[in-house]
């Protein structure tokens, strides 16, 4: 989403819609829509390949299983888990990132990109969470339940 | 008889301009189911008009556009063998896609391997350097920006000739180290060139402008952070540099041609 910069930082639309995906299905269905999402964006990214497939396999079950955890009609359930997953979705980025030799690191840059992309993909999510919410219900449920 | 005509006038006259207005809004209103088909018929057909006009006007502002980033092009196209070589070989690509991730700054362009492109090669603007080719697909390749954090530049600042390396740091902005401690050597608004050390990209081309400077007494060297010449969120079309003459390397070894990147 390159037209909705802001400093540089574009929201997350494959992360929003991975984390309103868990929310409603719980964190297997949240895992595997995680393992889509970060396959597609592995292979439109500079990154090394898999580093998007972890991190949203990551968020998706993370998402999922605070779903389980805590009561859905939770105010805050929404908010804190697209922030918690961004922040969680970035610093796993970073740490595989510096892992495979990008010069990254927690410094004042890095740091302020994770806070504009937790604001947008914030607002963002609660936008998309709806429409995904409809498709969640519409769509059968597996056998897992967790 | 001319008394009694115009005594007869002034009643009839009256009389006749009512019933000929009286028709005639009895004509007018015998003919709305025609003119609202008639309307609703013109109105769709000016609808339609309008639809195209706004689309040709769209068209013309695009085209206009377009013109302009050619013009910019081409005139660096014509300045090219001053900057990068008499045998300055530039290729047009087109931006297709951006990278998703917040923390790495690439973009996808739409030539590859069949177009000649490879690792290594520079990628420009007529306002600057934009960054390096990394991947090299069939079809397209994948360009890693100035403001990717792996990405690094051998630069020069212009008025004071004092070099470092330009780094990208994930934000908007760049970074350039390993200046000399010297005062002076680095102030905001000057301008920030390749300096084509190392051979991997051409010298002079404009990397951006210094905003601020970072000096202290303890550190061996100061550091200045840049605003780059280019809109590096906005790219549209670039050009690969796909041959340059690299810095002090003269045209007599330069016969079997110097690969673009230095390489």
């Amino acid at each position: 989403m390159p037209h909705l910069t802001v400093a540089g930082v574009q929201p997350d639309l494959a992360l929003a819609a991975v984390v309103c995906w868990a929310l409603c299905r719980g964190a297997a269905d949240g895992a595997v829509g995680g393992l889509l999402a970060g396959l597609v964006l592995d292979l439109l990214s500079g990154a090394p390949f898999g580093v998007h497939t972890f991190t949203m396999t990551l968020v998706g079950a993370a998402a999922g299983l605070a779903a389980a955890l805590v009561p859905r009609e939770h105010a805050m359930l929404l908010p804190g888990m697209a922030v918690f997953c961004t922040i969680l979705q970035q610093a796993a980025c970073v740490s595989l990132l510096r892992a495979a030799g990008w010069p990254l690191g927690w410094t004042q840059p890095v740091v302020v990109v994770v806070i504009i992309a937790a604001v947008l993909n914030l607002l963002l999510t609660i936008i998309l969470y709806p429409w995904v919410g409809r498709l969640g219900r519409a769509l059968p449920q597996g056998e897992s339940g967790w | 008889m001319r008394p009694a005509e115009g005594a007869a006038s002034v009643v009839v006259v009256p009389v006749q301009y009512a019933l000929h207005k009286a028709v005639e809004g009895l004509g007018n209103l015998l003919r709305v189911p025609y003119d609202l088909r008639y309307l609703r018929a013109e109105n769709q057909r000016l609808q339609m008009q309008v639809d195209e006009l706004i689309y040709q006007l769209a068209l013309r502002n695009e085209i206009e556009l377009e013109n302009i980033a050619l013009r910019e092009l081409l005139d660096l196209k014509e300045r090219s063998p001053d900057i990068l070589g008499p045998d300055a070989d530039l290729l047009t690509a087109e931006v297709i896609g951006h990278d998703p991730s917040s923390l790495l700054r690439y973009v996808t362009i739409d030539r590859g391997s069949r177009d000649g492109v490879q690792v290594g090669m520079p990628v420009i603007t007529a306002r600057g350097l934009v960054g390096q080719v990394r991947e090299v697909r069939t079809n397209s390749a994948k360009v890693v920006l100035l403001t990717d954090p792996s990405s690094e530049v051998n630069a020069l600042i212009q008025r004071s000739r004092a070099t470092g390396i330009v780094q990208g740091q994930t934000g908007p902005n760049l970074v350039l180290r390993y200046l000399p401690q010297t005062e002076g050597i680095a102030q905001p608004g000057d301008l920030v060139l390749t300096s084509g050390l190392g051979g991997h990209f051409p010298r002079r081309l404009l990397i951006g402008e210094i905003i601020e400077v970072k000096r202290s007494d303890v550190d061996m060297f100061q550091e200045a952070r840049l605003r780059p010449a280019v809109d590096l969120d906005g790219l549209e079309m670039v050009f690969v540099v796909r041959h340059f003459t690299p810095i002090g390397v003269d045209e007599q070894a330069d016969g079997e041609g110097a690969s673009a990147g230095g390489s």
